[in-house]
């Protein structure tokens, strides 16, 4: 299903793994160049930069092929413009599969921007006024998108749609909400080992899949998120001031489910939960100054300003040792603190081998070895 | 410039994905082949053993809103308070929150070197963004109140900036440094902060565009000669990155506005392209090829549709399909040239 070559998708993301090492001063440049030999990585992925200006340039490329086409085809104002925009995106896609096949292009910015332009043009030709109808042509032409080239962009748009669709069916949050939370514990399960079995090309997507149902299982209980919706789209006549009925779920979820991302990315390690949580504390407090005012707006913005910096500097200080598996330096700084450790174990042990009447050999090894391996499970260095 | 520029971290920080989770079983499996000597497996077995969870991006985030929160704050605060009982009060906060925030960074220090300094901790960097910010809205209260720097605003504006610069090349602060750059434009008169360059400023009016060329000049020719001088020689970027953007927009604008004196406009821009795209091959920087190249294609475009327009007498269907011809076909060749650059780039880093 995958338009990649997958032994090249693999050595890409093997030469990602040793690039990193290498970076981390962990490998050599030798075994760097060995490695990156040994396992060729085929695709022509260029410089970050290099790409976004493929991307620009590629666009441009297809919005003006689409209108000197439309110029010289499209004369009458009736329906044909869906025919044509169905046969810029069939171009567009064949371009994709010939420059992915032929010139090996993988995340080079030509293959992402011709992807995108595709997709966006068979949206385009497939809009109905129906906005399930539409969400249900994003969420297929999505999903196939990211089944063939997993991409991480596709892979949001699909989460949502596929949401919009159950919205628009249901009119319920409470489903959306169930969808969510389902979607997010199936991919969290099938990628748990992500680097085995045949879905770990798709682990990028994940990640940011899981990203996507965590916001949207929050902004479907949001208590902000909810009333909008209700008083635009389902009781547009109601009067404005009502409160929400069933509102303390509402609050209970926009105040709890952060918390929850939160307490749990904490006690998991689990990055993504940690940051959504962070975030969606901020999008919480906003959400309940809307309704309550404590203050005046720049008094709350000084108190909060400093209640932040005081949350940061004694978080600061309190894993300035490292605690519970967490540190508050970066990891630069880490592996800097790790050299000189190893240099400092390093001159030990050649002192301790090089007075050669009172040690025994083995003790020069061992206490090198040992106290570097043990110091730094712990982390105190 | 390249892989160590400031954007390596603040791409880092944008995306939320943290992918430098290490897998052991690759390298178990490499170390089997061969391909990684035993020492090196060792090195690696380690560090992964230990592996800490780093907050560090987390709490710069924190600090980072902290700081912004609390300057908007009491800048809105004095503004909101004047001629009241309370703003004496709170002039006297700004300063404390001031001083004592300088007075911190003064203490956590690291002596002073021309060449980079590492940074004394997250906290003195984001404390010292601090001290600055509250220091400038203090001096803008001053000179509101009570007119201490007599009754040119010029004047009153030159010290914040005097005090910027001194402290990001004192403090070795790339931030602080940025701050300066924009209290520099907006002294001179213009808005350089990325997302409102373009729509803030009137690029309409003559002086604007001069003192912006202006502007962009003397920060590309303060960016060569801070690396040719080697002081704070890693302030180069900084210097050199506003200072092309607001040349090429001011260039452009030039085009655009000028019409009778286009093609001189049009010509000097090149000039420039040139100088960026030597420069970029030198110091092998990915960032800039894709700069010009992007100023350039909205340069040439508007010339060749000048010139189209003015060789058709009009906007017919046929001279419209020959421009579209005309942009399709330099989009290409621009993707070659890009594609050809990246080779080029790539090959000489690696020696």
């Amino acid at each position: 299903m995958l338009a990649y070559n997958r032994t090249g998708l693999d050595n890409a993301a093997l030469q990602e793994e040793v690039s990193a090492a290498f970076h981390h001063g962990l490998l050599s440049g030798e075994e760097k160049t060995h490695i990156k030999n040994t396992y060729p990585a085929s695709f022509y992925t260029p410089n970050i930069f290099i790409r976004i200006g493929l991307f620009l340039l590629t666009t441009a490329i297809v919005c003006f092929a689409c209108a000197l086409l439309a110029l010289m085809f499209l004369r009458s104002a009736d329906d044909t413009w869906r025919v044509f925009f169905v046969i810029m995106s069939i171009l567009s896609y064949a371009a994709l599969e010939y420059m992915v096949y032929a010139h090996k292009h993988h995340r080079s910015g030509v293959d992402d921007a011709l992807l995108w332009c595709s997709c966006g043009l068979m949206m385009a030709g497939c809009y109905s006024d129906s906005e399930a109808v539409n969400c249900l042509t994003a969420s297929i032409i999505s999903l196939y998108a990211v089944m063939r080239f997993a991409d991480q962009g596709m892979s949001i748009i699909a989460t949502i749609a596929i949401m919009g669709i159950l919205f628009y069916a249901f009119h319920l949050s409470f489903i959306v909400m169930i969808a969510a939370a389902i979607i997010y514990a199936v991919v969290k399960y099938l990628f748990k080992d992500s680097w085995q079995g045949s879905l770990r090309h798709y682990a990028s997507c994940a990640t940011i899949v899981e990203i996507t149902t965590l916001v949207i299982l929050y902004t479907a209980g949001n208590y902000w998120v909810a009333r909008e919706i209700a008083l635009n789209l389902l009781w547009p006549d109601h009067d404005p001031q009502i409160s929400l009925p069933g509102g303390w779920f509402y609050w209970t979820c926009t105040t709890a489910l952060p918390l929850i991302y939160l307490i749990i990315g904490i006690r998991k390690k689990d990055a993504i939960l940690l940051r959504t949580g962070l975030v969606l504390i901020a999008a919480s407090i906003l959400t309940f100054k809307s309704y309550y005012h404590l203050g005046r707006l720049e008094v709350e913005l000084t108190l909060g300003g400093i209640a932040l910096i005081g949350i940061a500097y004694s978080l600061i200080r309190y894993l300035h040792i490292p605690r519970h598996g967490f540190t508050s330096y970066s990891p630069e700084h880490l592996r800097e603190e790790d050299e000189k450790r190893a240099a400092n174990a390093e001159s030990l042990v050649i002192t301790e081998s090089f007075t050669p009447p009172v040690t025994p050999p083995g003790s020069g090894f061992e206490f090198g070895g040992g106290t570097g391996g043990g110091g730094g499970a712990q982390g105190q260095w | 410039m390249v892989g160590k520029s400031p954007f390596s971290g603040n791409i880092a920080c944008l995306f939320f994905l943290y992918c430098a989770q290490m897998d052991l079983r690759i390298f178990e499996r490499l170390h089997q082949e061969g391909l990684i000597a035993d020492t090196s497996f060792e090195r690696i077995r380690m560090a992964a053993a230990r592996r800490l969870f780093s907050v560090h991006w987390e709490l710069k985030v924190l600090l980072y809103l902290g700081v912004s929160l609390l300057s908007t704050g009491l800048g809105i605060l004095i503004y909101k308070n004047i001629d009241t009982i309370g703003h004496q009060a709170i002039l006297a906060f700004i300063a404390a929150v001031s001083a004592g925030c300088f007075y911190y960074c003064y203490k956590h220090k690291q002596p002073f070197s021309w060449n980079k300094v590492p940074a004394a901790g997250v906290l003195s960097d984001y404390l010292l963004l601090l001290a600055c910010l509250t220091f400038v809205s203090f001096i803008a209260y001053l000179q509101y109140q009570y007119t201490v720097f007599g009754p040119h605003p010029r004047i009153a504006g030159f010290i914040p900036l005097v005090v910027l610069f001194f402290c990001a090349y004192y403090f070795d602060h790339l931030g602080v440094l940025s701050l300066a750059i924009t209290n520099l434009a907006a002294w001179m008169g213009i808005v350089v902060t990325p997302l409102r360059l373009l729509k803030e400023n009137d690029f309409n009016s003559e002086t604007i565009i001069y003192i912006a060329i202006a502007l962009g000049v003397l920060l590309i020719v303060t960016g060569e000669l801070t690396a040719r001088w080697k002081r704070k020689q890693h302030f180069r970027f900084t210097y050199l990155n506003f200072g092309v953007h607001v040349l090429f927009i001011a260039l452009l604008s030039a085009m655009f506005h000028f019409r009778q004196t286009y093609t001189l406009w049009f010509l000097l821009l090149a000039a420039f392209a040139c100088y960026c795209y030597l420069d970029a091959r030198r110091q092998h920087s990915f960032y800039f090829i894709l700069i010009l190249t992007i100023y350039s294609y909205i340069a040439l475009g508007y010339v060749v549709f000048n010139l189209v327009i003015s060789a058709m007498h009009g906007t017919d269907e046929g001279s419209l399909s020959l421009l579209l011809v005309y942009y399709i076909g330099s989009a290409f060749g621009l993707i070659r040239f890009l594609i050809h650059q990246n080779k080029k780039i790539k090959e000489n880093a690696g020696i």
